[in-house]
């Protein structure tokens, strides 16, 4: 039986034969969009396969997930896509989404650029009409109307998966790393409907007295296979409470590696973790409006202009609400606005006496020096 | 020697000179007029308009990348956690920021206040909030939307519209008003300055051309720095002048031009000369080159600040590869160009990544071959002679049978 998260592109059309799909790089490009057009929203996420193709089209200096993403383009992994959707984020996925346009002219692929200030009084209506031209060349180019009632169901349909993953944030510590993990991936990966009703049923696994709380009932995850849940005794040891910091997390070693070494990850700040699913839509109103806001209101991503303070200080009140003892940075190589926060991030760190740990991925020769860095690390918070 | 080979300008000690008396009235004779440090493509001439005293961090940098200092500034600012992979402007910038007065020229004065624009790429976003936390001064960040495919009447709109707001915040920061005459009067300076400059260029068709890259590289800088003042526009009648009169005389920036090449990207400041210098030796000029050329935009007429708001928004760093496709393509034609070289700069990402898909492009259509070239402007330790040395052989022996 195939798992029931999907876990790659690879699957994805055998699978789902009967949809159409849009990818996407990175959370500020708004789902429920491409969701509400008939489409089902992919997001881009670094493969592990070795390079073969994108080195003819992108310099060596820059970050694995873009480098990945091309490849995986250009080694026809991801002939089911009709698009790809560029956010305008940092000068990496700028450039990308132009060498993306020459080399798939036949595809629909387009950017939308965010305003970098979100504090701007303009910024507001700027995004509004910026994503209501997204709209409209969506309609255009693919022949499809997309009414306010679409969207606004689109809205609620993305509200529940980031309200389920939420739910299951809460309850990590009673699943493997790698669950976590898969699940999460799983979320950008399938079709919403299907993913919130297997994580639905995964939830009520982990809690039966969900189940008062109205969420809806079904088969068994743990039958399944989607959950394997933890033993009870390693929940009852003392392990140093960590956070995990970063754009993304392209594999569960690190979070694997934490928790064979003793310590647990309590909360994420990674794009692909936490920032994915925080800040829901408002579900009143204007709907392009709405998505506007949210976009302009979350916590912003290092690319963002004026981000830092707030980064800083939620990071910090992060730790103090998980009663965190440090802080692991995943970084991978070449990503700039996430470089150029670190020292003042560690500086912050320092001067409120948490620890922090900086691993440079892709610099990151072995997992055996991530492993003895790691458990330093773990060793170093164990004797404070 | 390889200064030899190179041709020097008559006017080279009016730009020194007009260079120095600019450092010098930045740290020593502003007479109460408040600093701001800007970004290459901020609206200056709307600071200028409002008696604001702007210096260029991107200069600086460039500068000390000349003199052979930037290594060591870019050491300072990794010392602090700076990752080596960033640009190395930014690198030197947060580096002497460190060093205070003993950085080279004495390092920048301290800014009043701190005006960024995104049209150049997002590094500088960044760079600036590094700044202004460490001179505790407020920064002003104009978002300009990058045009992937062509400038919205709404992204205008939006700029102009925080134009209006970075008059406010110059205001209210150094209670200097925006007068509406002497911006005129700025724009007009800085139209007339960007126009002479680009004859200049032009005059680069010429064969042989009485410009090589060394030469467009150093003269851009009062276009940048100084642009909007009557200094830059002095000059450039004066450098015209001069250019046109190699032109008439049929004098070439090099002995014996065999090629005609164009450049695509900033500068290798460390090797200027030296670099360049391979080319010359086999008879290769630069005649033209898509970076000076980036500061030759003419404000349009109309309203100042939707003005403004289109210049600045179009500037070439802000629209797609596709658009750098055509700039270079167009180069090429009008320059009768018989190559093209490409520096893939790894400090600068959104000027080098998609490079590999311009060049081939643009190879297929113009049907002269280009060459990339991998290295840094500032930060020599990228840099490979040998690896260097070896691309650029094998790139003329290409030209060689193609001519
Ligand atoms: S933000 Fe960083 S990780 Fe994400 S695409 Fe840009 S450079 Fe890569
Ligand atoms: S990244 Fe490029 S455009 Fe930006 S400051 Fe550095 S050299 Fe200039």
């Amino acid at each position: 039986m195939a798992h029931p998260f999907l876990d790659s592109c690879r699957d994805w059309p055998a699978r789902y034969p009967n949809r159409r799909a849009i990818g996407y790089l990175c959370t500020y490009v708004p789902e429920e969009i491409l969701h509400a057009a008939g489409f089902t929203p992919v997001r881009l996420l670094k493969a592990n396969d070795a390079i073969t193709h994108a080195d003819a089209k992108l310099q060596s200096y820059c970050c694995a997930l873009a480098r990945s993403a091309l490849d995986q383009a250009l080694a026809g992994k991801l002939g089911f896509l009709e698009g790809v959707v560029f956010p305008h984020t940092c000068d990496t996925i700028q450039c990308l989404a132009d060498i993306w346009r020459v080399n798939f002219p036949e595809l629909f692929v387009m950017t939308i650029v965010q305003p970098v200030t979100g504090d701007s009084p303009h910024a507001q209506s700027y995004l509004m009409a910026e994503l209501r031209r997204f709209l409209r060349r969506l309609e255009d180019w693919f022949r499809v109307s997309v009414t306010d009632e679409a969207l606004r169901d689109s809205i609620r349909l993305h509200n529940r998966t980031r309200q389920l993953l939420r739910q299951l944030s809460l309850r990590r510590e009673q699943i493997s790393a790698t669950t976590y993990f898969d699940t999460l991936r799983a979320s950008t990966l399938m079709p919403k409907e299907e993913f919130n009703d297997l994580l639905a049923e995964m939830l009520l696994a982990m809690d039966p007295s969900l189940l008062a709380k109205n969420e809806p009932r079904g088969e068994n995850a743990v039958s399944r296979g989607a959950i394997e849940l933890r033993p009870y005794s390693l929940l009852a040891s003392r392990r140093p409470r960590l956070i995990l910091a970063g754009p993304y997390l392209d594999d569960p070693s690190p979070l694997e590696l934490i928790h064979s070494l003793g310590g647990q990850v309590v909360v994420d700040d990674v794009c692909t973790g936490s920032r994915y699913f925080e800040t829901p839509v408002s579900e009143e109103g204007n709907p392009v409006q709405a998505l506007a806001r949210r976009y302009l209101e979350r916590r912003p991503c290092p690319c963002k202009a004026g981000s830092l303070p707030r980064r800083s200080e939620d990071l910090i009140s992060l730790i103090k609400a998980q009663r965190a003892e440090g802080v692991v940075f995943v970084l991978p190589k070449f990503c700039d606005p996430h470089a150029w926060d670190y020292p003042p991030l560690a500086q912050a760190l320092d001067k409120a006496g948490v620890p922090y740990l900086l691993l440079e991925t892709e610099q990151m020769v072995s997992g055996e020096q991530m492993r003895t860095r790691i458990q330093a690390f773990l060793e170093m918070i164990s004797y404070q | 020697m390889t200064e030899k080979r190179y041709k020097k300008l008559k006017c080279a000690e009016d730009l020194t000179g007009l260079m120095e008396r600019h450092y010098a009235k930045a740290r020593y004779f502003r007479f109460g007029r408040p600093l701001a440090w800007v970004t290459s493509g901020a609206p200056v001439e709307l600071l200028r308009a409002m008696d604001v005293f702007p210096v260029y961090p991107e200069n600086y940098g460039a500068l000390c990348g000349a003199r052979g200092e930037a290594v060591a500034l870019c050491e300072a600012a990794e010392a602090q956690g700076y990752s080596g992979d960033l640009c190395s402007y930014a690198r030197s910038s947060v580096g002497m920021m460190s060093q205070g007065k003993k950085a080279p020229l004495g390092g920048l004065p301290r800014p009043n206040l701190l005006v960024c624009c995104n049209n150049i790429c997002g590094t500088v976003l960044k760079w600036y909030e590094v700044a202004s936390r460490f001179y505790d001064t407020p920064l002003f960040v104009l978002d300009t939307p990058f045009i992937h495919d062509q400038l919205t009447e709404y992204s205008i709109q939006y700029v102009a519209a925080q134009l209006q707001e970075l008059v406010r915040f110059v205001q209210k920061h150094t209670g200097r008003r925006l007068d509406q005459n002497k911006l005129k009067e700025i724009i007009g300076y800085s139209n007339q300055a960007t126009a002479l400059w680009q004859e200049i260029r032009e005059l680069c068709r010429a064969r042989p051309s009485p410009l090589n890259a060394p030469d467009l590289f150093i003269n851009m800088a009062p276009i940048v720095v100084l642009r909007g003042t009557k200094e830059a526009l002095g000059f450039y009648h004066k450098l015209h002048a001069e250019v046109q009169g190699r032109v008439q005389q049929g004098i070439g920036a090099i002995p014996q031009e065999r090629y005609r090449l164009v450049w695509d990207n900033i500068a290798i400041w460390y090797r200027l000369y030296r670099f360049y210098s391979y080319f010359v030796d086999r008879g290769a000029c630069f005649v033209a080159d898509t970076y000076t050329g980036g500061w030759a935009m003419q404000l349009q007429a109309g309203e100042p600040f939707e003005c403004l708001a289109r210049t600045y928004t179009s500037v070439f760093l802000n629209q797609s590869l596709e658009y750098r496709c055509q700039l270079l393509l167009d180069l090429i034609q009008r320059f009768s160009a018989d190559g093209f070289v490409m520096h893939s700069n790894r400090s600068c990402k959104p000027y080098s990544l998609g490079q590999y898909d311009i060049m081939r492009q643009v190879s297929q259509r113009s049907g002269v071959p280009g060459v990339i070239i991998e290295a840094d402007m500032c930060d020599s330790r990228a840099y490979s002679e040998e690896q260097v040395k070896t691309r650029i052989q094998a790139f003329m022996e290409t030209l060689d049978a193609a001519c």
